[in-house]
């Protein structure tokens, strides 16, 4: 188990495993995606109170889930990297923080095209919706972090502590619709119990969860190539690399 | 095809929350390869000058 660890976190095998892994996660999330928009555009009947309004929910869902599953994986990273100083750990963070960010804007926006026909306005300083623009602000702030420094190793550092204090607004986020009166809805699917939603409405969401995922990981994979590289572009593997297949990319 | 594109009078909202997902995907896959691109580019530049700087070295060594 630990020299497979080891194996992985040695930078030279990360990148040649992950030029691998990643057409196998890229090509069949963008396939599953195809379908599940397909079954929420098309497929899924009209909700009986919101029309083909709800719709909405299956870019919407998806998007901040991710927001906050990336930040997740972003925080745990980035301990790992400060705690036992991996390097791969720091490329993961720093990888994952932009497709984040990117993720977390679509949430906010496609929440705020729903918000204005179903609620009537579309901002409202609700604890749901601030505390994930708060988390929005924090993948900034963590990647113009990262930018101030020239030095890598020093921006691992101080954006990882960034990031891992950071953590604390995920279950802020989570719990919002529960613990204050939020103009949000609570969940539609719970880890335990049934979900409130009827199954052909429920089956292109799941499926847009998964996809969605998949297509995270490839493009996290694409990322952290890019990082190992910036990282070890001195180290003799790179250049063995570059010499075997020149002008590549 | 009408009523499909209409969406029950949310076609406003409905479709541009989806394009708006169309583009975060297109957006993810576009800056990432460009990010390996560069990083590839980076690292043939850096290849490139040890190759000067260590046939350098042995002109100066042979001297």
């Amino acid at each position: 188990m630990w020299t497979w660890f080891h194996q992985l976190a040695s930078p030279p095998h990360f990148y040649r495993l992950a030029g691998i892994f990643s057409p196998w996660l890229f090509w069949p999330s963008l396939i599953l995606m195809a379908i599940g928009l397909y079954g929420g555009l098309v497929l899924a009947p009209a909700d009986y109170q919101q029309g083909d309004g709800f719709r909405i929910i299956y870019v919407h869902v998806p998007s901040a889930y991710l927001s906050t599953t990336i930040y997740g994986v972003m925080a745990v990273a980035s301990g790992i990297g400060l705690i036992w100083r991996i390097k791969l750990a720091h490329a993961v963070a720093a990888g994952a923080a932009p497709i984040g960010a990117s993720f977390t804007a679509v949430a906010l926006v496609t929440g705020m095209l729903w918000g204005k026909p179903m609620w009537g306005t579309y901002w409202e300083w609700d604890p749901r919706l601030t505390s994930e623009l708060i988390l929005l602000f924090i993948y900034f702030g963590y990647m113009s972090l990262r930018a101030s420094f020239e030095d890598i190793g020093k921006a691992d550092r101080a954006s990882g502590i960034l990031a891992v204090i950071g953590v604390v607004n995920l279950p802020i986020i989570h719990y919002s619709v529960i613990w204050w009166s939020s103009i949000h809805q609570g969940p539609s699917i719970k880890k335990l119990g049934a979900p409130s939603i009827s199954g052909d409405m429920l089956w292109p969401l799941l499926l847009l969860i998964g996809a969605s995922t998949l297509f995270f990981g490839a493009m996290l994979l694409y990322r952290v190539q890019a990082e190992v590289l910036d990282r070890e572009h001195h180290s003799r593997w790179v250049q063995e690399l570059l010499g075997e297949t020149p002008g590549e990319g | 095809m009408e009523d499909f594109l209409a969406m029950g009078g949310y076609a406003r909202f409905v479709w541009s929350a989806f394009g708006l997902w169309f583009v975060c995907v297109i957006f993810n896959i576009v800056s990432a390869r460009r990010r390996i691109r560069i990083s590839l580019e980076h690292a043939s530049v850096a290849a490139a000058r040890q190759r000067v700087r260590r046939r350098k070295a042995r002109k100066k060594s042979k001297t």
